[in-house]
């Protein structure tokens, strides 16, 4: 695996893969109420990021090293988690809204 | 080219207790350059300071004669091994490899060493704590930047494994400036070309052992032992 792809199969291990968590607690809210479940599920998106950046910062604060060596900073790190998240839910909730009835 | 790394004007306050404050410290590539202290004389603090992840209440962190705020953030710059290691568990030797080593020449030397070879397939956390100590320190030594600091990268090693890494050492400072603290004392001496010690948050530069006798970083039973 080339390094870019490494690095950011990594960052998405680190910071995105337990977000998925919340990003599937909203799906019965768009399968239920549809269009109207938008604001709904963006707060649960921004609750379940916040509450995985806090977790890590308190649990894993050391581990934010690994890629301060690779340049990034913490705040580069949220931007790029928060890209790779949202990017995610997206493509989440555009197929499942494909599928509903 | 030489390229010089410059740390001074350093006040850091925990507590309203000073730990550091009167601090000069400078690094150039070829050169290793050896920090000793006791237990909490602020070794670590002033590598993290200099790495750019600790803010001090005034620093001043010159990279070739320009200031910089957070000296990992500039290209191909520095890396830094703090004492709890920074490679994650689940990556294998060889994807560490792969992150770390850019040149080839280097990836090959790199597998030259028996203890990187034959590790190369097992994940990094189910070595033993001196093996991922080993891997640390040999993959920043021959990662691709001009400074390097490391906090006692000794420690947890056997002295065998020691042994092994110091002709890297050697080898890879021709080309890089070092910063090493470690209470490994005899084996910081023998690598360093400069050699500073820690004492009541300032530096002292250390020409001869017997300074260190003088400071109190030695008791005297060891000097005449």
């Amino acid at each position: 695996m080339k390094r870019p792809y490494l690095l950011t199969f990594i960052l998405y291990r680190e910071f995105v893969v337990y977000n998925l968590i919340f990003t599937v607690a909203a799906v019965p809210w768009l399968i239920r109420f549809g269009q109207h479940s938008y604001v709904t599920i963006g707060w649960i998106k921004i609750i379940g990021f916040a509450l995985s950046a806090t977790l890590y910062w308190f649990f894993r604060k050391n581990r934010l090293l690994f890629f301060q060596n690779f340049r990034l900073s913490p705040w580069q790190l949220l931007g790029i988690a928060l890209v790779i998240d949202g990017l995610q839910t997206y493509v989440i909730l555009l197929i499942v809204h494909t599928l509903l009835p | 080219m030489t390229h010089t790394l410059e740390i001074d004007s350093v006040r850091l306050v925990f507590n309203t207790k000073v730990t550091l404050s009167d601090v000069y410290l400078k690094s150039e590539t070829g050169k290793i350059t050896g920090i000793l202290g006791r237990n909490g004389s602020g070794k670590s603090s002033l590598l993290r300071i200099i790495f750019g992840t600790l803010q001090a209440e005034n620093q001043s962190v010159r990279l070739n004669r320009q200031y910089v705020r957070a000296l990992y953030q500039q290209p191909k710059a520095i890396h830094y091994l703090p004492q709890e290691g920074i490679a994650l568990p689940y990556l294998s030797g060889h994807q560490l490899l792969q992150l770390f080593i850019t040149q080839p020449e280097r990836y090959d030397r790199m597998l030259q060493v028996p203890e990187i070879y034959q590790h190369q397939h097992q994940r990094f956390g189910t070595l033993s704590t001196g093996l991922q100590k080993f891997w640390e320190v040999m993959l920043l030594l021959y990662a691709d930047a001009r400074f390097l600091l490391l906090d006692e990268p000794f420690s947890g090693i056997s002295p065998l494994l020691v042994e092994r890494l110091l002709p890297h050492f050697q080898q890879q400072a021709q080309h890089k400036g070092i910063i090493i603290t470690d209470h490994w004392y005899e084996t910081i001496l023998a690598l360093s070309h400069s050699l500073a010690l820690l004492v009541h948050g300032k530096t002292r530069p250390i020409q001869k052992r017997e300074e260190l006798y003088d400071w109190g970083y030695l008791s005297s039973s060891e000097h005449f032992g």
